[in-house]
């Protein structure tokens, strides 16, 4: 389970969440990039100082040089660390940032006046949420509502966490030893009973 | 922008179930591949153009990083799918539904049937004189027989005594439990409930 949770070299969601856009802006001039901007047309060269927005791979090449300066995202600026330190619990966080902690993590490690704060909130906020999380998790038997406002990684402790529910409950009730049938043909067969209903 | 295509593929990959295949997409892997060699050549073509002592490193940097970034998401791309290919092994057996087998590609069809012959091999060597089956077993049983009922008319079973059952719809029998597990985890028998 947890070499799900931890971000390596083969793991989409680390991947997805350097793909983030961050605000930024060039503070030297830099040639040969001028297609970045692509709202700006016949443009030759990055010129100092037009705001554009990044993917955050982007921007920590740009950071070895010193050539660019940017801003923290929406989620995690100081109005919306704000909300999260009030009460993290009514944050929809998918629809804030996908990838809330990750993206949150990978951008505490540069260098920026604010990381320290962006560490500190992100630590809070999953704490906050992760009573909630459990909660639902183990005692809501219909839980798309909720599970739609969870960030990636809360979904990955989510449902591990209803399967071990699951698997207590059956063991409270059926006992152990019980042979079963796979989840993948499971479901397979569920999707075939699906496709075929359609095609009649 | 650079790597949008490569982030399509992955897109793609993670929007579908965690325990399907999405068909192998051979032209995005190739588009993507072809961005690569583009990439290389205007790196080249910026350090020929531009003096030794002046070149302009971040461009350089960028389509390095770019570059970089593409090989790490292809080879994501087919990891994952191996990694769900590992697991079906496990779940179903060495034989695929052949709406999975469509969605392979060819070296991927050929590492799945290396993987079955390098487990296959490997259960020979642990355990008594016949090898051990790892996929058997994988709860701890209680009794050596169990009381199953067919879901579907499977026809013949050969039983390991040498006798013939016949499988028929909504019957029950006692089967061994070593030889009605994996009927039951292809969703042919069930367990009968007490």
């Amino acid at each position: 389970m947890y070499k799900n949770i931890k971000p390596h070299y083969f793991s989409i969601d680390a991947i997805m969440a350097a793909q983030e856009k961050i605000p930024c802006r060039f503070i030297k001039k830099v040639e040969s990039i001028g297609f970045l901007d692509s709202s700006i047309p016949e443009k030759e060269d990055d010129e100092s100082d037009p705001k554009i927005e990044l993917p955050f791979w982007m921007v920590k090449v740009f950071l070895i040089e010193k050539s660019i300066q940017f801003d923290m995202p929406k989620a995690y600026n100081e109005i919306y660390r704000g909300v999260l330190m009030a009460d993290a619990n009514v944050v929809d966080l998918f629809k804030l940032c996908k990838h809330f902690y990750l993206f949150g993590k990978f951008l505490s490690q540069l260098e920026h006046r604010e990381a320290y704060e962006v560490r500190k909130i992100l630590i809070q906020t999953f704490i906050d949420r992760f009573k909630q999380t459990m909660d639902w998790a183990q005692n809501i038997n219909d839980n798309l509502p909720c599970f739609d406002r969870l960030d990636c990684l809360e979904r990955l402790i989510f449902n591990d966490a209803r399967v071990a529910q699951q698997q207590l409950n059956t063991y409270l009730t059926d006992g152990s030893g019980q042979m079963e049938i796979a989840a993948m043909i499971l479901n397979y067969k569920k999707r075939k009973m699906n496709e075929n209903r359609i095609l009649e | 922008m650079y790597c949008d295509k490569v982030i399509e593929l992955l897109k793609e990959l993670e929007r579908s179930r965690e325990d399907t295949i999405p068909p192998y997409n051979n032209d995005g892997i190739n588009q993507v591949l072809s961005e690569m060699k583009t990439l290389d050549t205007e790196i080249l073509d910026i350090l020929h153009k531009n003096p030794r002592d002046n070149l302009p490193m971040d461009a350089v940097r960028l389509r390095r990083a770019a570059i970089e970034r593409n090989k790490r998401c292809l080879m994501t791309y087919i990891w994952t799918r191996l990694q769900r290919l590992k697991e079906m092994r496990w779940e179903i057996g060495a034989i695929l539904p052949s709406d999975v087998r469509q969605n392979l590609s060819q070296s991927e069809i050929e590492w799945f049937n290396n993987y079955c012959k390098s487990l296959v091999s490997y259960m020979k060597t642990i355990g008594p004189d016949t090898g051990l089956n790892l996929t058997q077993d994988t709860k701890p049983p209680k009794s050596l027989y169990t009381e199953v009922r067919s879901l579907v008319d499977a026809g013949k079973l050969e039983l390991e005594s040498g006798e013939v059952l016949i499988l028929r719809k909504n019957s029950q029998y006692m089967l061994s439990r070593s030889q009605a597990e994996p009927l039951i985890r292809q969703g042919i028998l069930e367990q009968v409930r007490h």
